[in-house]
């Protein structure tokens, strides 16, 4: 039975031409074209008006394509990158720090100017007066400030007792120091007036170990009660090393101790017959 | 839909949405950009795209675009009603591919839409019903309008000559 005619051709022909139908619709409709030619034709024309794909490209598939790995990787660089900067931050600060750390230090502490003559082989006289240095008064060498030429036409080095700072490190000096047999250990007691703002100006007792050195000109300093300036003067041809060993200070309390003890030791010389206590400053403590 | 078959859509289907766009705007750099969008947020919702309906997505998402593209730039559309008695006396065509050119231009967009998704994709009524949001007898009815517009221009002796 053939299902198409000439009231309902059209749509199976447009069926057709859609590839909307089955084998057996298609064979049908082929054989209802192959009856009735007049209609072949108006099926071969709504084919051709089916159009044929065209070859069109699109051209920027690149961007259309994702590629996570590229993203990965600049994200990675964009770490790289920040990581770098701050680590490059971290060590610039960190070298200011230091070298600024460096700056102060060498400011406070610049190397002592130190003449290391050969030592002569002769045994000295002065052995007797060889006194120990005291750790505990060490001796800090100003090298900035400027030699003053003494007497003897010598170049001196200023030193000054400055802190009780480092006195392992003295210490050993001294005892080092003491292998030599051309030391001279010579004990000053004085009373030191300075001009330097920085030091305080009074009357100090400097208990002082000088070590010479290189004795050709070997000077037999008694210095002994001297005054001298807070600044030992050493000659450059002979490395003297003061070492300021034991001071004894002065201070306001003492010196107010010291007036209490007077006061007490006055009042009570008092005889206790004449019926007065103790009295201390404007305090009288009753004896009975 | 993984980033590998994302990418494998783009390489397989990037040409024929592109031309499917193509021919309705008739405009490559407007063309152009609405296959980026469409890809664009195919990739956006790529977890919620299976990989075997990838290419009906991107049809879908063209085909919608494409439309909010005309609506939005206004550009002046043909008449939805082809003109039988339209002649052509000043631009002649020698061969049927430019007649059927010419003849494809009269149509509208939806018309012209349901053409080419037929005849350049193969898609069903069916699968032409859900890229452009019509039912199959919608697709078929329309469908049909376009054909016979088609072959009665392409029959008709003036546009030929």
């Amino acid at each position: 039975m053939n299902i198409i005619n000439r009231l309902n051709y059209e749509e199976y022909f447009l069926l057709y031409t859609d590839n909307e139908l089955n084998a057996a619709e298609r064979h049908a409709v082929e054989e209802f074209a192959r009856q009735y030619p007049d209609l072949k034709i108006e099926l071969e024309m709504l084919q051709q008006s089916t159009l044929k794909p065209e070859n069109i490209v699109f051209h920027s598939k690149d961007v259309l394509l994702k590629n996570s790995a590229s993203l990965i990787n600049e994200t990675n660089w964009w770490k790289i990158a920040a990581a770098a900067i701050v680590f490059i931050f971290l060590a610039g600060s960190g070298w200011y720090f230091v070298s600024k750390q460096k700056t102060l230090v060498s400011g406070k502490t610049t190397p002592e100017r130190k003449i290391d003559l050969p030592l002569p082989e002769k045994p000295q006289e002065k052995q007797g007066n060889i006194v120990q240095a005291i750790p505990s008064a060490p001796v800090i060498t100003y090298p900035d400030i400027e030699k003053p030429v003494t007497n003897s036409g010598h170049s001196i080095i200023a030193v000054r007792r400055k802190n009780e700072k480092e006195p392992q490190q003295l210490l050993t000096v001294a005892k080092k120091e003491e292998t030599n047999s051309e030391e001279r250990n010579i004990k000053l007691t004085t009373s030191v007036t300075t001009e330097k703002p920085a030091v305080n100006i009074q009357k100090m007792e400097i208990s002082t170990s000088i070590v010479l050195q290189n004795t050709e000109h070997i000077v037999d300093q008694d210095l002994g009660s001297a005054e001298i300036n807070p600044y030992v003067y050493a000659s450059s041809a002979d490395e003297i090393e003061i070492l300021n060993t034991a001071v004894s200070k002065k201070n306001k309390l003492r010196g107010l101790f010291r007036k209490v003890s007077r006061v007490v030791e006055k009042m009570t010389n008092i005889e206790p017959g004449d019926g007065r206590g103790i009295r201390i400053a404007n305090f009288e403590i009753a004896l009975k | 839909m993984t980033e590998k078959e994302y990418n494998q859509c783009v390489h397989q289907y990037a040409d024929n949405v592109y031309r499917f766009i193509l021919k309705n705007l008739q405009h490559e750099e407007d063309a152009r950009d609405v296959v980026q969008t469409a890809f664009e947020k195919m990739w956006v919702n790529r977890a919620e795209v299976d990989n075997g309906r990838c290419r009906s997505y991107l049809f879908t998402v063209a085909y919608h675009q494409m439309i909010d593209h005309i609506r939005k730039m206004k550009r002046v559309s043909l008449k939805q009603e082809f003109n039988e008695n339209a002649r052509i006396y000043d631009k002649p065509v020698h061969n049927t591919r430019e007649i059927l050119e010419e003849a494809l231009s009269r149509l509208n967009e939806t018309q012209r839409s349901l053409v080419l998704l037929k005849d350049y994709e193969g898609y069903s009524y069916d699968e032409i019903g859900q890229i452009t949001g019509l039912n199959v007898s919608q697709v078929k009815v329309y469908l049909h309008r376009a054909r016979i517009q088609l072959k009665n221009y392409l029959g008709s002796p003036e546009n030929v000559v």
